[in-house]
């Protein structure tokens, strides 16, 4: 072999190098890629983990403000002057047992029913009659006869007119008011 | 002998530099991608535990709200002259310490509200209430204002452990140069 001839081969050789550099780079690129796959899967997943939750406290938030108009709702009910002693959030026992089974109140009241209980350490339910009044605890107050209602209940003040020594003053106690409103079907 | 010895040292030598500096150079990739995943995981790991404590952040609750309302009539058994005194009254009593029919108004007082949480938030393993925090306190004057601060406490009444979320209202009425304050805390399974 000639010298020259053997340079030409050397930069033949050369020449030859050059694919092996840019495969290196090809290799390079494909980690980048790959990386860059990584991280968007990996964000995406985040993403979605992030609104499922958000989605979630949503729903819940929707239903706290469903309720908490019910609520609502239940206290209107027992501040009108049919029920109402005169304060707010304050129900008169008397007058529930005029305004049990009223049937001219049926389109009034905006629910499907409405009870009033006393809270007392008392397991068994008595319904107030005007025989067994104030030794009761259970006010049927309205039920349109609905079946697939949903109940909501607050706490109220249910006071009566009672009799000390010939003295006549306001007893209170603490009752509940249950208002049930009609489950709206889905769809 | 010493030509070839060398050329093997050249050659030995460029593949060993080239060797560590490749593994330098994915070592300094590792940590680099160790990093971000450890600052993404303390990330995560924060946003987590911001998630889960908004859970049991105290909510005002309306149905607290309105027991508190409605437990300031509630007539006790407490007689000063002929008509029963209500849970505010007796309050007022309780604080200016004067006594209810020869008996200590806020041992009444304590009576009386221990009785009507009982009948209303009972508490047992298949009530989804675990505890209640009542907090009976009197309070002069208000933060930012000029002036002292007062604060009295007048009845503490707890049941049960707090696990699972809080919730609570709070509830006052003027009483002198104050405010008497009722403050309920319950937790739900």
């Amino acid at each position: 072999m000639k010298l020259g001839q053997l340079k030409i081969q050397v930069q033949e050789n050369h020449r030859f190098l050059m694919p092996r550099f840019s495969r290196q780079g090809q290799l390079k690129i494909q980690e980048m890629a790959f990386m860059l796959l990584a991280v968007v899967v990996f964000f995406a997943i985040a993403g979605m983990f992030f609104l499922v939750i958000m989605y979630n406290d949503l729903i819940g938030s929707a239903n706290l403000l469903a309720k908490e108009k019910a609520i609502s709702t239940a206290v209107n009910i027992a501040n009108t002057p049919e029920f109402s002693c005169g304060e707010t959030l304050c129900i008169d026992a008397d007058k529930l047992l005029v305004m049990q089974n009223r049937q001219d109140y049926e389109d009034f009241w905006p629910v499907a029913s409405i009870v009033v209980t006393k809270v007392s350490r008392d397991k068994e339910i008595i319904e107030c009659t005007e025989k067994n009044y104030p030794y009761c605890n259970y006010f049927k107050v309205y039920d349109s006869g609905i079946t697939n209602i949903e109940m909501v209940e607050t706490f109220v003040s249910l006071c009566r007119k009672d009799k000390a020594n010939e003295y006549i003053y306001n007893k209170c106690e603490i009752g509940k008011v249950l208002v049930g409103f009609e489950k709206k079907q889905p769809g | 002998m010493i030509k070839t010895k060398k050329k093997d040292n050249s050659r030995f030598d460029l593949k060993a530099n080239k060797k560590i500096v490749k593994s330098k150079r994915s070592q300094n990739e590792i940590v680099g991608f160790v990093m971000i995943v450890v600052i993404v995981v303390i990330i995560g790991l924060f946003l987590l535990a911001f998630y889960l404590r908004k859970d049991t952040v105290r909510t005002e609750s309306q149905n607290v709200e309105n027991f508190l309302k409605a437990s300031l009539s509630y007539t006790t058994s407490c007689k000063v002259d002929i008509e029963p005194l209500n849970i505010r009254e007796l309050a007022k009593r309780c604080y200016e310490k004067k006594p209810c029919a020869e008996k200590d108004s806020c041992v009444l007082l304590n009576e009386t509200f221990s009785e009507l949480l009982e009948q209303t938030w009972k508490i047992n393993s298949s009530r989804p209430v675990n505890y209640y925090n009542l907090n009976v306190y009197y309070r002069e004057g208000q933060e930012g204002e000029s002036g002292e601060i007062k604060n009295e406490e007048m009845l503490v009444l707890k049941q049960g452990n707090c696990t699972g979320a809080k919730t609570g209202a709070k509830e006052f009425f003027r009483h002198n140069m104050g405010d008497i304050f009722l403050e309920l805390e319950l937790c739900y399974k």
